[in-house]
């Protein structure tokens, strides 16, 4: 019984992680129906800014949110005014094949400049953990669950009571009729990507602690793992996001504890092909 | 039954061209010859994958998955019974073909729009390659050696390259053909609307379905071949390279930056974009590994930006201009 509540805490907090990953992305797909094949190698980018901060200078990842985050709002910034805008209007694929280039590109200069080689950076409490009765929590994992859940909420927050989120709504339930309502669609746009890709200088950072070793090459799978959050939980949802984050971060932590170790990471893509078979609008979607 | 293309003074340009990839392997040294191998693959692999991806407009990720069907099936039963990789290469390319039946009906059954269908595609590719890194009897994580001692035609073992040149040399000439052909049938007519109009296409009586299913099984059977070609000639696999992600990436943005959908730019793709890469390695050193794949991802957005229709696609907007005007 303790091993089982100790797994699906883990399940849990792993799954929020998840989630948090995939916020960014599902908020991009909400109002411009594209989908960023690069969202993992750009917070790849971010954790390995890290890595040169603590070389060069010793910083803590913890420490790097405050220069990470505006290098990524600037970086979002530019991608969106030069690669993306000029594809808003042409074809869904263009903007995959784009976004795959981009995956070329950020992965292997990252393999460059780094090597392919599995790295660290330590923080303050990387080996720190939290004992609850025979329950032990891991406090980067901790944290990481904090900055999830108040990122949810926060964005929860923007949607449901500003005039942004406001217009954010609407652009995503019908782009169209914003524009004629008067929302400056185009401006939404930029600063939701905008938001997306910062969203990930302060998600790269917290997650080093979590999953402690990193390789340049896994942006694509971080992506994917984003999208299939996205596809269970039902495209542009919020709350979706979570419950579909929760239920594969749950899941994976069960197949490793009772399946081998190598077989585990295929049950998220099993959950989604079932997902995509029984239920293709996602969870919290609404059939088409 | 030559297409019209083929006749006259393009005739003899492709005549001389097909000449010069015939003997070109008897003039240069190995090097090359890997290289033109390299290259010739990827436009056979890029042509395969443009039957269902381009001209069909089905945005498939699990190419690689065929690949690797192809690879694993015919080196393990060559391993374990001896049996000929030629006839492990049709087992392999039957598993292919089912594959992508499998996937075709997903599709269709639940009507995936086709972002769905490439996220689809791309967790199958994640899944095959976690379930053969997990087998033990797949060689798992550390891949599988095909030794080849001596030349035996009967079980595809070469010890030259120049006969594997000369296999993918027909192979790609093959593959160019039938696209030819496929585009001038009513198949490739109906793949075309499967693209460009699904709606429209099915409001008109064409089952779509089966349209699908030919063009996806075509492209699973063909793509299939040349993972046993990859493997006999390159004596090693490993889910990694054949099974992984990073194969199927690369023929997509080579047939984007030819021209998706049109006979010559899977061609003219890999044509530019291998040897450009290989060089670019050369020059640089083979310890940046992975430079020419970031030049690839450079030259794929800037001819996204700039020439949204490819290579070929500009070539003919050229042409049609000049021809306004002249």
């Amino acid at each position: 019984m303790e091993i089982f509540v100790q797994v699906l805490l883990d399940g849990f907090m792993w799954g929020a992680v998840y989630a948090l990953i995939a916020s960014g992305l599902t908020m991009v797909y909400a109002i411009t129906r594209l989908l960023n094949f690069a969202h993992g190698d750009l917070m790849f980018l971010a954790m390995y800014i890290c890595l040169a901060l603590y070389r060069a200078f010793g910083l803590d990842p913890y420490l790097s949110i405050f220069i990470t985050t505006p290098l990524m709002v600037i970086l979002g910034l530019l991608v969106f005014h030069f690669l993306i805008r000029p594809l808003l209007k042409a074809h869904i694929l263009m903007v995959i094949q784009l976004t795959l280039g981009l995956v070329f590109i950020i992965s292997n200069s990252l393999v460059l400049l780094f090597t392919s080689e599995e790295e660290t950076v330590p923080t303050f409490i990387t080996a720190s953990k939290l004992y609850l009765g025979p329950i032990i929590l891991r406090t980067p994992l901790i944290v990481a669950f904090g900055v999830a859940t108040m990122a949810s909420l926060g964005f929860y927050w923007v949607l449901r009571s500003t005039d942004f989120g406001r217009s954010v709504r609407a652009i995503s339930q019908n782009s169209e009729t914003a524009e004629l309502m008067g929302i400056n669609v185009g401006r939404v746009q930029m600063i939701v990507f905008t938001l997306g890709i910062a969203l990930l200088g302060i998600v790269g950072p917290v997650v080093i602690p979590v999953i402690q070793v990193m390789v340049p090459t896994m942006g694509l799978h971080m992506t994917l793992f984003a999208f299939i959050i996205l596809v269970v939980g039902g495209a542009g949802n919020f709350l979706g996001a979570l419950i579909g984050g929760l239920i594969i971060g749950i899941a994976e932590a069960f197949g490793y504890f009772y399946l081998s170790a190598s077989l585990a990471p295929a049950i998220p893509y099993a959950i989604f092909v079932l997902i995509l078979l029984f239920r293709p609008q996602g969870l919290m979607g609404e059939a088409a | 039954m030559i297409p019209q293309a083929l006749k006259g003074r393009n005739g003899i340009l492709l005549a001389g061209i097909l000449l010069f990839f015939i003997l070109i392997p008897h003039f240069v040294g190995t090097y090359w010859i890997l290289i033109l191998i390299l290259t010739l693959f990827f436009i056979y692999m890029c042509s395969a994958w443009n039957l269902i991806g381009g001209i069909g407009g089905q945005f498939c990720f699990a190419h690689t998955l065929f690949l690797a069907a192809g690879a694993y099936t015919s080196t393990t039963l060559y391993r374990d019974f001896g049996i000929s990789p030629w006839i492990g290469m049709l087992l392999g390319a039957g598993i292919a073909v089912l594959l992508g039946l499998f996937l075709s009906w997903l599709n269709f059954r639940y009507k995936l729009p086709h972002l769905s269908f490439a996220l689809v595609t791309l967790g199958f590719v994640y899944i095959g390659m976690f379930v053969i890194s997990s087998f033990e009897h797949l060689g798992s994580h550390d891949g599988l050696s095909i030794l080849i001692m001596e030349t035996d035609p009967l079980n595809y073992a070469f010890l030259s390259k120049i006969p594997y040149y000369y296999i993918i040399l027909g192979m790609t000439l093959g593959v160019i053909m039938l696209t030819a052909i496929i585009l001038r049938s009513k198949l490739g007519l109906y793949l075309r609307a499967l693209r460009d109009n699904e709606k429209a296409a099915e409001a008109s009586g064409i089952n779509l379905l089966s349209v699908m299913y030919k063009g996806m099984a075509l492209s699973a059977f063909l793509t299939a071949l040349a993972g046993t070609y990859y493997a006999q000639m390159l004596g090693f696999i490993d889910p990694e390279t054949v099974a992984g992600p990073h194969m199927i990436i690369e023929m997509i943005l080579f047939t984007a930056i030819g021209g998706f959908g049109t006979l010559w730019g899977p061609v003219i793709g890999p044509l530019l974009l291998v040897p450009i890469g290989q060089a670019f390695l050369n020059v640089i050193g083979t310890d940046y590994a992975g430079i020419d794949l970031i030049l690839y991802g450079v030259i794929v957005v800037a001819v996204i930006l700039f020439m949204p229709h490819g290579i070929v696609g500009w070539f003919e907007e050229l042409w049609e201009k000049k021809e306004k005007g002249g």
